[in-house]
């Protein structure tokens, strides 16, 4: 599966996320991992603190649609380009103050063209999750006869 | 009888990923997102980061709220439906009170590029309304 293409090598996980301009500009990045799911991290800026100090829920939308696509991707069998169809968060409350924000998504099954992803957000750290303070479900839809995402395809088998 | 009580350009300074991502009024009910390279996802088609258009649906939400004379409005939910690819060019969003309560609000928001007629994108959320 795709996603021993991101877990083998640190550079792998950080090109994924440069090559998106908007999470390069967000400065995500990818913690972890696994089949099926995986772990980003926003970092904590002033520039995109809310009133009450945490990250602002747009950021948090953001990185929680970047989550559910690499938990996408970590569910591939061979590179497949895809997008998001619908994406819900529900805010339980906001995020902490000056805190970095993680978001814990899984793709829960990839069944023809669709992948069906649930997630939280936390401002836990690395290896502890936090509390969460939001969750995510979505699906994504896949593109029958596109490009290869990336430049995978001159991976061969990974 | 509701006047509006913020002035329609403060109401986008008080939500500051608004103003991270350049969101701005462009008439009256309509708010303009200009494109920058830096809000792209897809960078083979050039297409806005779906976080951004959530992002630009939900401040334009909670913009109307506020200009509605709400003093503080924090997302309970937002759903978004993505009905064509966004593609590099600027982003137009109309905002919909569908009811405004005492607690909480629920608005609907469209966004679209070139023809206000074939929309990119679709949100719809309830916001909880805080009194001052």
């Amino acid at each position: 599966m795709l996603y021993r293409y991101l877990e083998s090598s640190a550079e792998h996980r950080r090109d994924y996320i440069t090559r998106i301009p908007h999470s390069a500009a967000l400065g995500m990045d990818m913690v972890e991992v696994a089949a099926g799911r995986c772990v980003l991290r926003l970092p904590f800026q002033q520039s995109l603190a809310d009133g009450h100090g945490g990250l602002a829920g747009g950021a948090v939308s953001a990185l929680l649609d970047n989550a559910g696509g690499v938990a996408v991707f970590c569910s591939l069998e061979r590179a497949t380009d895809f997008s998001t169809l619908s994406l819900r968060v529900e805010f339980i409350t906001a995020p902490a103050a000056g805190r970095d924000v993680f978001a814990r998504v899984e793709c829960l099954r990839l069944e023809g063209r669709q992948a069906h992803i649930r997630g939280v957000a936390d401002c836990g750290d690395a290896e502890q999750p936090g509390p969460p303070f939001a969750t995510v479900s979505g699906v994504f839809f896949l593109k029958p006869h596109s490009q290869p995402l990336h430049d995978l395809e001159t991976l061969g088998n990974v | 009888m509701s006047e509006p009580v913020v002035a329609a350009v403060d109401v986008l300074a008080a939500l500051p990923y608004a103003a991270y991502l350049g969101l701005e009024w462009f008439a009256d009910d309509v708010l303009r997102l200009p494109f920058r390279g830096d809000l792209v996802g897809n960078y083979r088609i050039g297409a806005l980061h779906g976080g951004v258009v959530a992002a630009a649906l939900e401040c334009a939400a909670r913009g109307l709220l506020l200009e509605q004379g709400a003093s503080a409005a924090t997302t309970v939910d937002f759903t978004v439906d993505y009905l064509r690819p966004a593609l590099s060019r600027d982003l137009y969003l109309r905002a919909t009170a569908v009811r405004i309560g005492r607690a909480v609000a629920t608005v609907r928001v469209e966004a679209w590029q070139a023809d206000a007629a074939r929309p990119v994108a679709a949100g719809h959320g309830n916001f909880q309304l805080i009194a001052e």
